[in-house]
């Protein structure tokens, strides 16, 4: 009786095994043509920016219009006008600055808060992080109003300024250098090194990976800020790539329909530098947005 | 450090945190109980009546429905597909990385660009969800210009930009679930779908909080797409919370109005966030800390 017992359990358990390696199978496949079709579902429409934006202008509204013979048109017709290269190089000087400035006072207070302990540290630094939870939004009338009364509207200086410090990058970059042994500190400083010298000497080359993904998050941030740069610009000359796009969008054309070849080149212009950035350093933003998160 | 020096360290980030986030709150509340438009030599003093004016206009409680609407239709399927998606693709082989770079990518393009991309392929002549509805026999969908519709389609358009974040970060919250749960319950005989509902869902719980609270605060925010998919319309069918900020506010000038507004957007994401911190400590699942 026993025996028998055994025995069908064996064969369950090998029938089991057997249906599970099949239905594993159907599921990886399953799986797969899920995973692919979504991936298309992402890439589909940036190939569609490709794909107009080689087009002639007449070509749009043809459904099976070819791409060959490569037509370049479109391009040249954004690096000719005098619009978008000014848009282009406006984005690159905010966004480099602001990277630099913002990675730059969030390197000097996470130093001071990570290292240092004086009187009022940890209010002070609840005030930074507090601001995290203060939205974007109600910031744009009081600074409109703000840079207005200093007649700064409509100048780098307005689309650069408030950018120039982030709760979010100092609070990363102390929690980094927390982890920091702070003997090296004090050996250095018995060495006689300022606080200055065992910044740059000590913390900062040892905090090159988080600094580096402050660095990221500020770049694509700003290259990405729209609704300030559209408020607080008047004049054409000022505008970010971001807003000369979306002007490009509703001014050219003939009628209602956008320019669209015109529009989608203008679109990958705008979108080079991101995609850039993130082939190079995807890893790293990925990291930076775990660790963010999971805090 | 001597005394002085960590002050001076921390002062021009705190400088910069106090005159262009700290003050402006303070600012818009004081901006908020007057009447104020640029025309005006000053501005003059109402008490809380901008609220009171926009707490039964009808235009303000149409913009929050439809902006409480965006985020209804919109967050759910984010997380839903993205926890479906992260479940797959946890596991940091090569072909998952591929896949999650290439669902995370989104994210970081900026919301111009995807705004008009769509633009592009949801209208109504030339776009490619029409062209894909006709060579399946279906009838045309005014996607954008549909006062009925164009909210939704903004809302399909802000899933897909969101999803991968939601991806990278449940498939970061799957990967810190301890694998030996998973190899009793393959022991125990579960398949994956019991897997999935008995350890999986309830494991993820604090990452679905913490993503539904973002996703939500997000939400709340949507500005970009409108401004360059619809500018609010048609017939204002897509005029978002902000949007009605940016018009009563800057088009109008009607700083005080607009302030006001502001300042109710800011109680409610509070609200929003709160919520969030007060279940910071008390983690929502069972088990495993």
């Amino acid at each position: 009786m026993a025996t028998i017992e055994i025995g069908t359990e064996t064969v369950k358990t090998g029938r089991r095994t057997v249906s599970q390696t099949a239905a594993f199978r159907l599921r990886v496949i399953w799986s797969l043509t899920f995973l692919m079709l979504l991936a298309l579902v992402v890439l589909y429409p940036l190939w569609e920016i490709v794909r107009i934006s080689l087009l002639h202008r007449s070509e749009v509204i043809l459904p099976d219009a070819s791409i060959w013979p490569l037509d370049l048109s479109a391009y040249q017709r954004i690096v000719d006008g005098l619009s978008f290269p000014r848009y282009f190089l406006n984005s690159l000087i905010v966004t480099t600055t602001v990277t630099a400035g913002n990675t730059m006072t969030a390197i000097l207070a996470a130093y001071a808060f990570s290292r240092a302990s004086f009187r009022g540290r940890d209010v002070l630094f609840l005030i930074v992080i507090g601001t995290l939870m203060i939205p974007n939004h109600i910031t744009l009338i009081p600074n409109y109003l703000t840079f207005a009364s200093f007649d700064m509207l409509d100048t780098y200086v307005c689309l650069i300024l408030p950018f120039l410090a982030s709760g979010f990058a100092v609070f990363f970059l102390r929690q980094h250098m927390m982890t920091i042994p702070k003997s090296l500190d004090e050996a250095a400083r018995i060495d006689g090194a300022s606080s200055w010298k065992i910044l740059w000497d000590i913390v900062v080359p040892l905090s090159l990976p988080a600094i580096s993904v402050v660095a990221l998050f500020t770049f694509m941030s700003n290259w990405n800020e729209f609704i300030w740069p559209l408020l607080a610009t008047t004049s054409d000359d000022m505008r970010t790539v971001q807003i000369g796009l979306r002007f490009l969008l509703r001014e050219e054309g003939e009628g209602d329909s956008p320019d669209w070849p015109l529009v989608m080149a203008g679109t990958m212009i705008t979108l080079t530098p991101l995609l850039l950035a993130y082939v190079i350093a995807e890893r790293h933003l990925i990291r930076g947005i775990t660790m963010g998160s999971l805090k | 450090m001597r005394p002085i020096r960590p002050y001076l360290y921390v002062a021009p980030a705190l400088a910069v945190l106090v005159v262009f986030v700290y003050w402006p709150v303070l600012y818009s509340l004081w901006l908020s109980l007057y009447r104020w438009d640029w025309l005006m030599p000053a501005p003059e003093f109402v008490g809380v009546k901008n609220y009171s004016v926009l707490l039964s206009s009808a235009q303000f409680q149409a913009a929050l429905w439809r902006t409480t609407l965006f985020t209804l239709v919109s967050v759910p399927p984010t997380l839903a597909i993205a926890l479906v998606v992260a479940v797959q693709i946890a596991p940091p082989t090569r072909t998952n990385r591929l896949f999650r770079s290439i669902y995370f990518m989104p994210t970081v393009m900026s919301a111009v660009a995807i705004g008009v991309m769509f633009d592009f392929m949801m209208s109504t002549e030339i776009g490619t969800f029409n062209r894909a509805l006709k060579w399946l026999g279906l009838p045309a969908v005014r996607w954008l210009t549909d006062p009925d519709i164009a909210l939704y389609s903004i809302a399909m358009v802000e899933v897909w930009k969101q999803f991968g974040y939601a991806v990278v970060i449940y498939a970061a919250g799957i990967q810190s679930i301890p694998s030996e749960l998973y190899e009793a319950a393959r022991l125990d005989g579960s398949g994956p779908r019991r897997q999935f509902f008995d350890i999986t869902f309830p494991l993820v719980m604090p990452t679905t909080f913490f993503l539904l609270i973002l996703s939500v605060i997000n939400g709340f925010q949507v500005f970009t797409f409108v401004d360059v998919m619809t500018e609010g319309g048609p017939a204002r069918a897509t005029e978002v919370i902000l949007y009605y900020l940016v018009r009563v506010g800057f088009e109008s000038a009607n700083v005080g109005l607009g302030s006001a507004v502001a300042i109710i957007l800011f109680a409610i994401l509070m609200a929003i966030t709160l919520l969030k911190l007060s279940t910071l400590g008390r983690k929502v699942h069972y088990g495993y800390d």
